[in-house]
């Protein structure tokens, strides 16, 4: 998987538990072929993005940045407490444009001076368009995570960043899927841990409130919506959970796979399935075999509720033929002979 | 339901091979006169509708597949236009509401959008911006907790039964009508099986079935193609677009009928008419979504209220509900210990109701009602029993006719009257004085007033008796 | 007194004098006061209230309550005060309690002969909105809204035009209005009409004058260190309770191990402290039927050893509060005191309890859970208010793996709306702050 952006770092703050996880997130490639080495067999599912998707979100951030990233200025403009016109912004891709590593890192480097501008009260623009920034994880293999906001916005307050994401899917009012919802704010959390850390690295006073903005499509076009300010405490404090994971992760991979590739030690690593990756996840359900039997089958609580019996257990607690071994198992049986009774004479009525 | 009996009903399910029916009442009324169905299939993130399916749900459906959906041309969407203004037309006619069926919420998405393009577009002609409007109102009645409008297939069969997969798959209508369908032996793999192939609205992209990568690179094509090889291209978009739109179709059939067959009654019938009264006179007066601190408000209200008399509505019909809500406290099951009435049949007439509950979540003053009858009150005294029931005096205040009920012995189950008024009036006063809080930017500035030099606290000592 | 608690006490009276300054005589339309638990609030309203009635001022002063119960007690309140007028309106169908029959002039709904001339009337909004077509603008010169937090904004839209003057005092830090429709969209409107309506004031005008009273006359030192730094970061106060006259005596020794070292350190001083219980709550049961129990045990423990408030009395049923998140346990809680013979011991939900204050409390954790923490049960306020009636002494009861809840918990992020402040996580943080300082500080007493 690859450490350019964010998706790995959300992914391990969304399960933390999850040593699969981490061996996917060691792997080079696409998490589709991580699923073929492992499986042995083509995925056989959707996963992705699809092309309509990556086309408007590419039409949608070169609307908001065409001249002069108008849309922008006059979106943000309210939060700064500048007419439009008086907003400046620098656009990072007019000076290293693309996606390679000697771009990023040029970025990144601009960045950097921006940031120590900003707070040294020299003259920084207002919005910074595709800033770098970098998440320290050495030492070890994939010592960092490279982090890149669609923006950064100053803060009228205290001559900090904050990192902005412009999302191109439509919202209405407000409406968000509580997936979405999520998912956008541990992408901002990672893009403020990894902004904490580079202001560290220069300044250990400045403090960086716990903030980021989101930027949605109206359903005309590709209007930008007001921004909104996203209060994503909560998430930082996730990505670092997954961090601490990943190096948890990333140590007991290296210590199974002796030099092999990450994959060559699946078999051994514990996941942590949970309902969220059927949604998320290439491993969801291959992992999901460890648990086929079992209460977890049925869904999280299930699992929670019934711990790790098997589902022929239960049945057999349900049906008389398997007497309960402990209190809890009598419990269980006596509810599920009375539920299944009263199922019973519904039917038979 | 809690955790527990919900991870049973699971349990239970998977070991029948079948769902189990959560409730013993609808929360859905009995179709209208006027129902119809819609399907859409949306392109992902750009939210714009490329083909539609629509129509009465006894008749194939009519169908549009759009070939430039992101394009300014709405001409396509004319028959779906007419369609829905035609049944708004024919429903008031014929004095009936109007009920709307749809595989899943991402269908109502999906209109709610196409009517935040079209409804104030004054480019378009008259009836898509009619089709704009009409869809705006459904989806906002959507919302309201307690609308009778819309029938949303997958919410409804998830709400009323439980199969033996995880809740998550379960959002899935296909999945779960594996569970309903009494010719499907091995109901957990047909539904794992099902959920590979989206039933949301959206081509499908898996390896053996690439149709929105297809689409994609034919809808390309078509921009260079001319003649006869741009009719081919024409053909094969249309052709997988009515066969995506008419799958999700189906799913819509088929989840109306699983829903329909599992029999539940329903009494609804306060519910049914707020719904078609706000859907009503949003049709005829226009949809105008709420913006000013007072319409926000009554909004509100209105969804709020929509929210209680559903709760009450649902409580007063299931059984299975009651039961638990008694056991929280929320019903009240109990016999009639004393009744003190004068002359039978009129008013004062006070009762004293014996439960062995001893969560009551009543207050004093609070307004109930006996269920099953039309007999309210209000709670005038709460006292706990020597043996941890409680006995509730009540005053009542209607039905005091009603002797079954309003007799020593007489069994009842008691719940809260919903609070649901909504005080639009006062609403609209506080609109037209236009208090500077909440329709001014700017606070005014009060002159000051002169002050007796005192400390507030010498004074208020001063004072005290 | 000592003379830091008599400085703060003075420091207190002072931002009280100018609160009421500000509201009464100041250019202000809005004054917004934010008062910590116990920290006089209801006092301040009788203050402002007598000020308001008193020449030069002499106005015609409405209270309003957000609910009937605390409408009668602020009746009570002032009846202890010489008002040239002392009203009350409440609903039709409501009586008045009996013990103020006769003492003040109630009305069932509004009629004319109300507010006339300089004087105080209670009521609640739902009142005043029914009857506008009685009252008009300005109606009142002054409008006092008593616990403003619980007061939503669509509420005080309705009544807001009735007075020019309008002083709020609430506790920001306790609950706030409940909305059982989703609220989604509203969070992203120009017009928060959910919020409290203090909160939407602010929201729209950040300068209205704020004053945060800076003490609270209830808690303990300890305890309001802890609920200020969990619950009030942008509220400082501090306790002004001497110590000395907060003390607890057992007159009988604890024999058992847990359960009574506990309430021997509320004896020596520590007002906050917890006992758990092993294992984790049941899965099966809608309530945890064994810490139902030991609340109980607790709550019946404390009387047993027969408890005294040196210097005041010894402690009776009526001076212990139960306080419980969900309804079932509850009625588990109140089973295991009748059968304890304690039945005169009440049982509640947080909701009911806000407001009130007593020597005891005896709290189950809302944590103490079987299932994965939900918004409802990492709510602040909720924390908040359970852990801030105490006079005396707080015994939080949870089972032990409350400590891997909280040690484990990763925020999903999903619980509030885009835009909205994310109110989760700062319940957890408080959960977590406090479960820290808890076992930090050895007050974390396992059976």
């Amino acid at each position: 998987m690859s450490v350019k952006g964010t998706t790995a770092l959300v992914r391990l703050a969304s399960n933390p538990g999850c040593e699969i996880l981490g061996a996917m997130i060691l792997e080079p490639g696409s998490e589709k072929r991580f699923y073929e080495r492992v499986v042995g067999e083509p995925y056989d599912r959707e996963f992705g993005e699809r092309q309509s998707s990556k086309r408007r979100g590419a039409q949608f951030e070169q609307n908001a940045y065409a001249g002069d990233a108008r849309l922008l200025r006059e979106a943000f403009a309210s939060h700064l407490g500048l007419a439009p016109d008086d907003v400046v912004v620098r656009n990072l891709l007019d000076d290293f444009p693309g996606t390679k590593d000697d771009a990023r890192i040029a970025r990144l480097s601009i960045t950097r001076t921006l940031l120590k501008d900003a707070r040294e009260g020299k003259p920084a623009p207002h919005i910074i368009i595709q800033p770098q920034l970098m998440l320290p994880t050495k030492p070890g293999p994939k010592p960092y995570f490279f982090v890149a906001p669609d923006l950064l916005i100053l803060s009228p307050q205290n001559d900090v960043y904050l990192p902005g994401d412009l999302k191109s899917f439509v919202v209405r009012e407000n409406e968000l899927s509580k997936g979405d919802l999520a998912r956008v704010r541990l992408q901002l959390g990672a893009q403020l841990l990894a902004l904490m850390h580079e202001y560290d690295r220069f300044d250990k006073t400045a403090i960086i409130p716990a903030s980021g903005m989101l930027v949605f499509s109206k359903p005309n076009g590709l209007a930008p919506h007001a921004p909104r300010i996203e209060d994503v405490a909560g998430g930082v404090e996730a990505i670092r959970i997954g961090i601490a994971a990943f190096l948890r992760h990333r140590q007991r991979v290296n210590d199974l796979r002796a030099g092999a590739e990450p994959y060559t030690v699946v078999a051994d690593l514990q996941p942590h399935f949970q309902d969220s990756c059927l949604n998320t996840c290439v491993m969801a359900q291959w992992c999901r075999q460890r648990v086929a039997e079992a209460a977890g089958d049925l869904g999280d609580v299930a699992g929670r509720v019934l711990g790790d019996m098997e589902l022929s257990r239960a049945f057999g607690l349900m049906t008389g033929d398997i007497e309960p071994a402990d209190d809890h198992e009598r419990l269980i049986a006596r509810h599920l002979v009375d539920l299944a009774e009263q199922h019973s004479i519904e039917r038979a009525a | 339901m809690n955790a527990f009996d919900d991870t049973l009903h699971r349990v239970l399910a998977r070991y029948h091979g079948r769902a189990i029916p959560v409730r013993t009442s609808s929360q859905l009324s009995p179709d209208p006169d006027v129902t119809i169905g819609i399907a859409t299939i949306k392109i992902v993130t750009e939210e714009q509708i490329q083909a539609i399916a629509f129509g009465e749900l006894d008749q194939e459906p009519q169908v549009i597949v759009r070939l430039d959906p992101i394009g300014r041309d709405v001409q396509d969407l004319e028959p779906f236009a007419a369609f829905l203004g035609d049944t708004v037309v024919r429903a008031a006619a014929v004095d009936s509401a109007l009920r709307l069926w749809v595989p899943h919420s991402v269908t109502l998405e999906a209109l709610d959008v196409l009517g935040h393009r079209y409804w104030r577009n004054q480019t378009a002609p008259a009836s898509i911006v009619r089709m704009g409007e009409i869809c705006r109102i459904i989806a906002h009645e959507a919302i309201i907790p307690g609308q009778q409008l819309v029938a949303d297939a997958a919410a409804l069969l998830q709400d009323h039964v439980v199969t033996g997969l995880a809740p998550l798959e379960e959002g899935h209508l296909g999945a779960i009508l594996a569970w309903l369908d009494p010719t499907v032996s091995d109901p957990v793999a047909e539904a794992r099986e099902r959920i590979r192939l989206p039933a949301s609205g959206v081509l499908p992209n898996t390896p053996d079935c690439h149709w929105d990568d297809t689409i994609d690179r034919l809808r390309k094509e078509m921009k260079g193609a001319h003649g006869a090889r741009r009719h081919l291209l024409e053909d094969q978009i249309a052709h997988i677009l009515r066969r995506a739109v008419l799958r999700e179709w189906n799913l819509l059939i088929e989840g109306r009928r699983a829903f329909l067959d599992l029999g539940l009654p329903s009494s609804l019938s306060g519910l049914v008419k707020d719904s078609n009264q706000r859907v009503r006179d949003a049709l005829d007066n226009g949809f105008f979504p709420a913006r000013s601190p007072k319409r926000l408000v009554e909004q509100l209200n209105v969804m709020e209220a929509g929210q209680e008399k559903s709760e009450l509505a649902a409580l007063e019909a299931d059984a299975m509900l009651r039961d638990q809500a008694a056991r929280a406290g929320g019903v009240v099951r109990g016999e009639v210990s004393t009744v003190r009435q004068n002359k039978p049949g009129f008013k004062p007439c006070d009762i004293e109701v014996s439960s062995d509950q001893g969560i009551i979540r009543f207050r004093l003053d609070d307004k109930v009602r006996i269920v099953g009858t039309n007999v309210a009150g209000v709670v005038r005294g709460l006292a706990t029993a020597p043996g941890g029931g409680t006995r509730v005096c009540i005053e009542i205040t209607s039905g005091v006719r009603t002797r079954n009920v309003l007799t020593a012995g007489a069994r009842v189950e008691l719940i809260r009257e919903p609070y649901a008024f909504i005080n639009y009036r006062s609403l609209g006063e506080a609109h037209t004085q236009q208090p500077w809080a909440f329709y001014s930017d700017s606070a005014p500035v009060l002159p000051s007033r002169p002050s007796s030099g005192q400390s507030a606290l010498a004074i208020a000592r001063a004072m005290r008796r | 007194m000592t003379f830091p608690l008599r400085t703060r006490r003075n420091l207190a009276d002072q931002v009280l004098d100018a609160a009421i300054e500000h509201a009464l005589f100041g250019s202000a339309p809005v004054s917004i006061v934010k008062s910590p638990p116990g920290a006089g609030k209801t006092f301040l309203v009788e203050c402002a209230a007598a000020v308001a009635v008193t020449p030069p001022a002499g106005m015609r002063v409405v209270i309003v309550t957000p609910g009937v119960s605390q409408l009668y007690d602020i009746a009570r309140r002032l009846l202890q005060y010489r008002l040239p007028r002392l009203e009350l309106a409440h609903a039709q169908h409501r009586v008045l309690p009996s013990d103020l029959v006769g003492r003040i002039n109630a009305s069932n709904g509004w009629n004319q002969n109300l507010n006339s001339g300089p004087g105080v009337i209670v009521t609640n909004a739902h009142l005043l909105a029914a009857n506008f077509h009685h009252l008009g603008p300005n109606a009142f010169d002054l409008m006092i809204l008593d616990e403003a937090y619980q007061l939503a904004a669509g509420d005080y839209l309705q009544i807001a035009y009735m007075a020019p003057r309008t002083l709020m005092v609430g506790d920001p830090g306790q609950l706030h209005p409940v909305n059982s429709a989703d609220t989604t969209n509203l969070e992203a409107s120009p017009h928060k009409i959910h919020w409290s309506a203090p909160a939407y004031v602010l929201d729209r005008f950040s300068n209205t004058p704020v004053h945060g009273l800076p003490v609270t006359r209830r808690l303990l030192p300890d305890t309001s260190d802890l609920v200020q730094a969990a619950f009030y970061r942008d509220l400082p106060f501090q306790s002004v309770v001497e110590p000395s006259e907060r003390r607890l005596r057992f007159h009988i020794p604890g024999l058992e191990r847990g359960l009574d070292d506990a309430l021997d350190a509320i004896a020596a001083g520590k007002s906050l402290v917890a006992i758990t219980l092993p294992g984790a709550a049941p899965m099966h049961e809608e309530a945890d039927l064994e810490l139902s129990d030991l609340i109980a045990c607790i709550a019946d423990r404390v009387l047993l050893r027969q408890a005294e408030w040196i210097g005041e009395r010894v402690l009776s049923e009526e001076d212990i509060a139960c306080i419980e998140p969900h309804v079932i346990a509850g009625g588990a809680i109140r089973d295991g005191l009748r059968q304890r013979g304690r039945a005169g011991i009440q049982v509640d939900t947080v909701e009911r309890w806000q407001g009130l204050q007593m020597p005891v409390s005896v709290v189950r954790h809302p944590l103490s859970l079987p299932n994965v923490p939900t918004a409802f049960d990492l709510e602040a306020g909720r924390w908040c208010v359970s852990l801030s009636r105490h006079q005396i002494g707080c015994i939080v009861v949870a089972r032990e793996a409350v400590h891997g809840v909280i040690d484990d918990y990763v925020h999903g992020c999903d619980t509030v709306a885009a835009g909205a402040r994310d109110t989760t996580w700062a319940g957890f943080e408080a959960h977590r702050m406090i479960w820290n300082a808890l076992r930090d500080q050895g007050r974390v007493f396992a059976l």
